[in-house]
């Protein structure tokens, strides 16, 4: 048969049949639907994760250390590995070396503990929200060099973590009651309602910003714990363990002299963001420290530097050059980003299978309709047979027919998930972003917007399955066709 | 003496299981010469429908041979056996028509399904001269009885056949499209092609020139059972020159409506070429 006349009889047979046909096609609409939808929404969750962890100043941030078991991946370290200090000169060579790296700067950790004044013993046990863990990560290799020579700190067992320059940086940005903002030692700046578990105001029992000013409060400096693997940070739990090694903390008093008013100008009412509750300065360091280490002056040199990358898409490249040097080397947000695309991943996979198996059952709807077509048409295959249609021709017509009930329900399941994937991208602006607390808290992850994504090659994965499977399913009734012989069904 | 067109050698044909077979057909020995009109005749049962569909390649033998100019198409392939059958015209009793396409679509099917490209102006042409121009685009279900019947006969004329197959044609219309079809089959004969029918009517006797008639199966001497008819059917013809493959089919009715012999006249050139059965 000429293609032309197979083409309009399963045309003619589409349309004359068009509400059985689409009938036909819609366990392969379930089926396509399901795998493009929880695809799309799986991985494009992910991304928007992704994008909320790249947006934080760490996810460019790479932890340099050398383990003296010569080991170079973190995840391959025991618990309680040994490190060799680097210097300073030694990582300044390194970034001298490479395109990617912009900053580096020596990684203190310092655990501390909060109190209020007398009788505010609410500050210290209440919860982790008021034991300061700082993050590494902001501070820049000018205040560094600083710590080093302030202090030339080796610190073999000991990491401190602090970041004195937030306290520039809120101070660009927001307003702030009382205006001392050059801290001497001694002083601390503090955010009224910045923690909105534990606002540091209700310690204090005060009613507004400027009631703090003026006040004291005690941080208890411990000497940290050994060296954490990197991810595991510091627990509550494990501090409270190391207090046991180090059963007198280093007690330091501190005087308000600013705090940080992050009311709307607006509307007057406090914003409640940001982890921080209180601010200090590299002489606050020295004041906690000092007492506390053991130090060898003589071989100063740092347990573990942060780098910092031109981007976090040459992260991973950099760490493994890193790594080919000898180095261990990791990224926190790296190692989040990977385990948040894997269970992703792993999600869009276990719900596509789903997908995948109603597929699957479409498969009897297919061959019944089909079976039943054929049947139907004994008498049309006869008559085209006698005018000298090969069997061939036959199979290619009701294979044809098969596929494009396929592709029909691909089509419709493909489109149906476009619908879907818009209107949670429009229910997520209705529900969600018209929340103007969540809006914030969003924005400063910067998600402005969820705009899940129609992947290709999911369509491409979904098409292929569904015609494999419209033509698994079509080849017993189509050949079933093609061996009709005419005579049996002109009879 | 020039070699017959058709062949049969001791055809024969047996229905149901191999431990319980049903005879419907033959032994049985004759042969066709080119440009003849043959009439298969014989009762219900008698096994001409089964050699029809045997000539016409729609059946297998159980036995036997059936030579086409020479070739045995009981032992051709299925592609070469499909390739046969759009070479040939069949007419069925009840048109066979699909009725998924229209008119126009059902002609033309009658070479697409051979995997030729038939000329669409061929197969409007065809259609005013059967009378039914009106009924180009109509909806296959709409046409009467004899209008399904012109439509199968162009459809069977589309691709230039040499040997037109006809299942009873007449068999399921009235007095009236009866008499106009068997005008057109005669004038298809004379055009030279070889007509082979299969009726169950005597009165097609009066104008083959021969006359295969089956009984149980067997082919049996014909004696007509009414009055005016005991004139012997004509002798075969010799074999007439080759068919022209658009023969312009003249409507014996109507002529006032659109007179078809003029129309040909336009194209006397038209069909000159041969249409040779490749076996």
């Amino acid at each position: 048969m000429t293609i032309k006349s197979t083409l309009l009889q399963v045309r003619k047979q589409f349309t004359n049949n068009w509400f059985r046909m689409l009938l036909a096609s819609g366990g392969i609409l379930i089926g396509v639907w399901a795998i493009a939808i929880t695809t799309s929404l799986s991985l494009s969750l992910a991304d928007t994760i992704i994008t909320a962890i790249n947006s934080q100043p760490g996810a460019t941030q790479i932890s340099l250390s050398r383990s003296s078991e010569g080991k170079t991946d973190f995840q391959e370290l025991e618990f309680d590995s040994e490190f060799s200090p680097i210097s300073i000169a030694e990582v300044e060579d390194i970034v001298a070396g490479s395109d990617t790296i912009i900053e580096s700067y020596p990684t203190v950790d310092v655990a501390t503990y909060i109190t209020g004044p007398e009788n505010q013993e609410s500050c210290y046990t209440q919860n982790q929200n008021v034991i300061t863990q700082l993050n590494t990560g902001t501070i820049k290799p000018e205040e560094a060099q600083k710590i080093q020579e302030d202090f030339r700190l080796k610190c073999p067992t000991a990491t401190i973590d602090f970041q004195p320059l937030s306290l520039a940086v809120k101070a660009d940005q927001n307003k702030w009651v009382g205006q001392k903002f050059d801290l001497s030692a001694g002083e601390v700046a503090v955010c009224f309602e910045c923690n909105p578990n534990t606002p540091l105001y209700k310690i204090f029992a005060a009613n507004n910003p400027s009631d703090l000013l003026g006040q004291t409060i005690t941080i208890d400096f411990t000497k940290p714990p050994t060296v954490y693997k990197l991810g595991e940070g510091i627990s509550n739990t494990f501090i409270e363990e190391e207090q046991e090694i180090f059963p007198e903390p280093n007690q330091i008093e501190l005087t308000i002299r600013a705090v940080f008013d992050d009311r709307d100008q607006e509307t007057n009412v406090f914003q409640g963001q940001g982890n921080n509750t209180f601010y200090g300065t590299t002489n606050l360091i020295q004041t906690a420290i000092s007492p506390v280490s053991d130090l060898n002056l003589e071989t100063a040199g740092f347990q573990t530097f942060s780098l910092k990358t031109d981007s976090f898409d040459n992260t991973a490249k950099t760490i493994e050059d890193l790594q080919d040097k000898g180095y261990l080397a990791g990224s926190g947000a790296l190692s989040l980003i990977q385990a948040i695309q894997y269970f992703f991943y792993g999600v869009s996979a276990v719900l596509g299978l789903f997908g995948f198996i109603a597929l699957i059952a479409s498969m009897f709807g297919i061959i019944n309709v089909m079976t039943i077509s054929v049947l139907k048409r004994k008498k049309e295959i006869g008559i085209l047979k006698a005018l000298g249609a090969r069997g061939k021709d036959i199979f290619n017509i009701f294979i044809l027919e098969s596929s494009l009930l396929g592709f029909i329900g691909w089509a419709a399941g493909i489109l149906t998930t476009y619908i879907c994937l818009l209107l949670s991208s429009w229910a997520f602006d209705q529900f969600v972003l018209s929340n103007e607390d969540w809006k914030q808290n969003l924005q400063n992850l910067n998600i402005g917007s969820f705009e899940p994504v129609l992947y290709w090659w999911v369509a491409a994965i979904t098409l292929a399955l569904a015609l494999i499977i419209t033509i698994i399913s079509g080849l017993a009734p189509s050949l079933r066709a093609a061996k009709q012989n005419p005579v049996d069904v002109l009879r | 003496m020039s070699q017959p067109l058709i062949e049969c050698r001791e055809l024969t044909k047996f229905y149901g299981s191999k431990k319980q077979p049903i005879k419907a057909l033959g032994p049985v020995n004759f042969s066709i010469a080119a440009g003849s009109y043959t009439v298969i005749l014989g009762k219900s049962g008698s096994g001409k429908s089964t050699l029809l569909n045997l000539l016409a390649g729609l059946d297998k033998p159980t036995d036997g041979e059936i030579l086409i100019e020479g070739k045995d198409i009981t032992k051709l392939s299925q592609k070469r056996l499909a390739r046969y059958r759009s070479e040939i015209g069949i007419i069925f009793q009840f048109y066979n028509l699909l009725p998924n396409l229209n008119t126009i679509e059902n002609i033309l099917m009658g070479g697409w399904a051979g995997g030729s490209h038939p000329d669409y102006n061929k197969a409007k042409e065809l259609l005013a001269n059967l009378g039914i121009a009106h009924r180009e685009k109509a909806n296959i279900t709409t046409l009467s009885g004899g209008e399904k019947q012109r439509v199968a006969i162009a459809r069977s004329l589309i691709s230039d056949p040499q040997i037109l197959f006809c299942d009873e044609p007449t068999g399921a219309l009235d007095t009236k499209n009866e008499e106009q079809v068997k005008e057109i089959l005669e004038f298809l004969n004379k055009q030279g092609i070889t007509i082979i029918m299969v009726t169950h009517n005597e009165e097609f006797v009066n104008n083959a020139d021969q006359v295969i008639f089956l009984k149980d199966g067997l082919i049996q001497p014909f004696t007509k059972t009414t009055e005016e008819s005991h004139t012997p059917p004509k002798p075969p013809t010799p074999p007439k020159p080759p068919t022209p493959p658009l023969p312009k089919v003249p409507l014996p009715k109507e002529p006032a409506k659109k007179p078809a012999l003029p129309h040909d006249a336009k194209h006397p050139g038209h069909g000159s070429s041969k249409t040779v059965i490749n076996v």
